[in-house]
């Protein structure tokens, strides 16, 4: 081979390489469902965030986002507390994510819900694991995490009767998500998938049911606690014991919303067992708190699981207060690094206000 | 190992940089780690019988060389001393001694393959007859292992045998490089089915790196995926979808599928050929060519002559010549042109050979009753068509008929196609007695608004499936009518400029990628012919 030949073949190697990473990237998750796309905005402006600019950030399931209204927190306390949530996010994954943040964040606190530590949320379904890995950037870290995921496949199996045993997917398209993702072409490529879209109101749940108003039977709060399973238990000590590992501290919550009666023992348990364990947590799911925070359930929901943005209002209003007197995060308010939280503060009010007026 | 899979890809890369790497010596030996690892990582089990065949064959084959050689050298050194009579004694005797060398060679090794491949659907044939008479189960079925590439290697160790029995060239002496050849790894899948004089030399000979001819397999290897990726395994959806549930189909999908199937196994075998020859072309070896567009044939022999060529090779040289010119066979065409004329006296040797070896072909496919069936029908259309040939050319005459023509040979190949697509429903369906009722729900059920009213999109496949479907089959008719008319596409495309090459192969890459039938729910690592 003459150097010249050696010379095209890295050429045209290189070339190559960037024309298949392009299309890594324009095959991703599928951006035509509102939950999927608006979970890839926030993890795509997580990425794009400057470097420790953070103070805090928020990890569970689909309520997070919900009722977190960053830019508010900001505007009141000058605070960059950033929702990372996602629907029925995995909890054992909650230590990959948490170390995906701290790459670029050296966030000081992570609030932990605990919602999703429910042996049902446990269920490690494809989508549930992909919304998480697949939105996370290739790193060692993402490939541990679907390492870990493929291991709760088999350990949930080891708790549920024959029939309700989950099969596992194939590795490869795991780690590689274009493997499964490349025959998207039939069902149409969007603008979206070609140019990556953020979200520019600091992780505002955007999607129309955010204006929506659903009167929901407040929850008949009960003590009751069930005995958790091993696998449960499991993940509860991984994240107490990163926390005492990393020096990070945490705070696990229940966020607030109508809990049925088989769903209350399950968390009350967990709640308990973090509380066994030396770790802080507050439990929104008491009457004392419904009362505090002013949860209407006829007005302040969605859904029975859900705050529509009003009830994200209330409930910020409420959890930035607790935040600020409690951790004494730095007001950063007027720093021009920050700018864009006050430019995201703009475009919630307007998109609060056009949001209710056009559902009203 | 599968060939479609990124194990592969790395392992052809990584084995042929140390293969132009290390000296000249010792490149065979880099090949033949190579092979075997490739074979273990598919089938460490199976590793012991290709490992028998491959000692049995050599020391048969060198048994064999052995006695060529001596009596090469008694003749010549008694050259002015033996009479003709005497010489032909000796020659008598050393083939009788040779004759049982390789029976023995290939009672073990084709013994091996029956055994392995035939033993359940003979023991189970045996057992329902037996259950006529009131007798059950006599024949234990047993849970056997089918080798990767058996029924190949199996033929090339037969060939190898029978050609030094007839003295085509010298035994070899090395069994480690004869070991390579048994087990040159691009090939032992599913083919071609090497001959030792063809393939044995280049793997022993050192290789230097060539830029063009590595560009050139890497070409090949390209267009094998797209064929596999693009159209077989996409065809495969629906035509796996139709072939499990036959009864629920008739006319005119039914025929789609079968016609699918035929497509389908063109680009999954071709593909997979396309593979192996791309990667041995790279390593410096050429393999034998398979396919030669076999469906521009204009006649069912026409098409065995261009589909599977190293196969309808092999049972040319080893099944049909020895029986058709055996006395056995002279002496029966004698016997028979007294009953049924000169024409068929003459020709019932061949025909009758010509149908053994459909036959063989049909059952070398896979034990059942369904490939005998296949064998069966290929070997009644070949036979008949030329039984009925001086009819047919008479009739043509009469209806005055032009045969050079475009639309006659277009009509020809359409011709080819429908019976081929016909024979499919033997070789794909469950079994023959499905293949059968099929056929006859294709025939007496014609259904022309399927064409109409969207059944063929319940058939898994959605419109933008049948586009690239479509799409793929024009290129492979341009390519292939430009071949047939002697253009070298990969000499022409290396004649085109730099950026126009590079956009080429950048396209097929990302198309293979896009539109390409892998990801879940897609078995795109295996091949149709693996099995076989």
């Amino acid at each position: 081979m003459t150097k010249k030949q050696g010379l095209r073949l890295v050429l045209f190697s290189l070339i190559l390489g960037v024309i298949v990473c392009a299309l890594i990237r324009v095959f991703g998750m599928p951006t035509d469902r509102d939950t999927a796309l608006g979970v890839m905005k926030r993890y795509n402006d997580f990425y794009d965030e400057p470097e420790n600019t953070w103070d805090c950030v928020l990890l569970g399931t689909s309520c997070v986002d919900r009722q977190w209204a960053a830019p508010l927190a900001w505007k009141e306390y000058g605070m960059a507390v950033y929702a990372m949530n996602t629907d029925v996010q995995p909890m054992y994954l909650t230590t990959y994510l948490l170390d995906e943040v701290r790459k670029t964040q050296d966030v000081s606190l992570a609030v932990v819900d605990v919602r999703g530590i429910k042996f049902s949320s446990l269920k490690p379904t494809e989508v549930r694991v992909r919304r998480v890995t697949d939105s996370m950037r290739f790193s060692l870290n993402r490939l541990k995490a679907i390492k870990r995921a493929m291991e709760v496949y088999s350990e949930y199996n080891l708790y549920v009767d024959e029939d309700e045993k989950i099969k596992k997917p194939g590795r490869a398209p795991m780690y590689f998500s274009f493997l499964k993702y490349h025959s998207r072409w039939k069902d149409g490529l969007f603008r979206d998938d070609f140019i990556r879209p953020v979200n520019d109101m600091k992780g505002i749940y955007g999607a129309p049911d955010a204006f929506h108003v659903e009167e929901v039977e407040p929850t008949e709060v009960t003590d009751a606690v069930c005995e958790l399973n091993p696998l449960q238990k499991e993940v509860l000590d991984e994240i107490v014991q990163y926390g005492e590992d990393t020096g990070l501290e945490l705070l696990f919550t229940s966020s607030p919303s109508r809990l049925g009666n088989s769903e209350q023992p399950e968390i009350n348990a967990a709640i308990r067992y973090l509380e066994e364990k030396g770790a802080k947590v507050i439990n929104f799911n008491t009457q004392e708190k419904y009362e505090e925070i002013g949860l209407d359930f006829s007005n302040d929901l969605y859904n029975a699981h859900h705050m529509n943005s009003r009830g994200a209002i209330k409930f910020t209003e409420y959890f930035a207060k607790y935040l600020h007197e409690n951790y004494k995060f730095e007001d950063k308010r007027g720093q021009e690094e920050y700018k864009e939280w006050d430019e995201a503060y703009d475009r919630y009010v307007k998109f609060f206000e056009e949001g209710w007026k056009e559902a009203e | 190992m599968d060939f479609i899979s990124a194990t592969f890809i790395g392992f052809v890369i990584i084995l042929s940089c140390i293969y132009f790497i290390v000296p000249d010596k010792v490149k065979w030996c880099v090949l033949l780690a190579g092979s075997y690892i490739f074979y273990m990582a598919s089938s460490v089990k199976a590793l012991c019988f290709l490992i028998i065949t491959t000692i049995v064959t050599f020391v048969c084959g060198r048994i064999l060389g052995n006695i060529n050689d001596g009596q090469k050298k008694y003749l010549e050194e008694h050259k002015g001393e033996l009479n003709r009579e005497q010489k032909k004694e000796i020659k008598a005797r050393t083939s009788k001694k040779k004759k049982r060398i390789v029976a023995l060679a290939v009672l073990i090794n084709l013994g091996l393959l029956i055994f392995l491949k035939y033993f359940n659907f003979i023991g189970g044939n045996i057992n329902s007859l037996l259950a006529h008479f009131g007798v059950n189960g006599q024949v234990p079925h047993l849970s056997l292992l089918l080798p990767l590439g058996i029924s190949f290697y199996t033929l090339q160790s037969i060939a190898y045998i029978v050609d030094l029995y007839r003295g085509k060239y010298a035994a070899d002496r090395n069994f480690f490089k004869f070991s390579l050849f048994m087990s040159f790894f691009p090939q032992i899948v599913q083919g071609p089915i090497a001959r030792y004089d063809h393939l044995a030399h280049q793997l022993y000979e050192p290789h230097k790196f060539e830029y063009n001819r590595v560009t050139q397999g890497a070409q090949l290897i390209l267009w094998g995926f797209m064929k596999k990726l693009i159209l077989a395994d996409r065809l495969a959806v629906a035509v796996n979808l139709v072939f499990d549930n036959p009864d629920s189909y008739q006319g005119f999908i039914l025929f789609f599928a079968a016609a699918g199937y035929g497509l389908q196994v063109y680009a999954d075998f071709s593909g997979g050929m396309d593979i192996a020859r791309g990667v041995a072309q790279i390593l410096g070896i050429d393999l034998a060519l398979n396919f030669e567009r076999p469906y521009f044939a204009c006649s069912i022999s026409e098409f065995w002559r261009r589909w599977h060529i190293t196969l309808g090779g092999w049972m040319r040289d080893y099944i049909f010549y020895p029986l058709s010119l055996s006395k056995a066979f002279a002496n029966l065409g004698k016997r028979t042109r007294k009953i049924f004329g000169n024409y068929v006296g003459k020709k019932l040797p061949t025909f009758l050979s010509m149908f053994i070896v459909f036959l063989l072909v049909g059952v070398w496919h896979g034990s059942s009753w369904k490939y005998v069936a296949y064998g069966v029908w290929n070997g009644v259309i070949i036979v008949s068509s030329i039984l009925l040939d001086p009819y047919y050319e008479k009739f043509l005459k009469k209806c005055r008929i032009d045969t050079e023509c475009f639309s006659w040979k277009f009509f020809q190949m359409m011709r080819t196609f429908v019976l081929c697509s016909f024979g499919r429903f033997f070789s794909r369906g469950i079994s023959c007695m499905t293949a059968v009722n099929m056929i006859k729900r294709t025939i007496t059920h014609p259904n022309p608004w399927v064409f109409f009213d969207g059944s063929f999109l319940q058939l898994g496949l959605d419109y933008k499936d049948f586009y690239v479907i479509f799409a793929f089959i024009i290129v492979l008719l341009v390519v292939g009518i430009m071949q047939e008319r002697g253009v070298h596409i990969r000499e022409k495309i290396a004649e085109q400029n730099l950026y126009f090459r590079w956009l080429l192969y950048i396209g097929a890459v990302v198309i293979v990628l896009i539109y390409g039938s892998y990801g879940p729910g897609y078995n795109a690592g295996e091949f149709i012919y693996q099995q076989f």
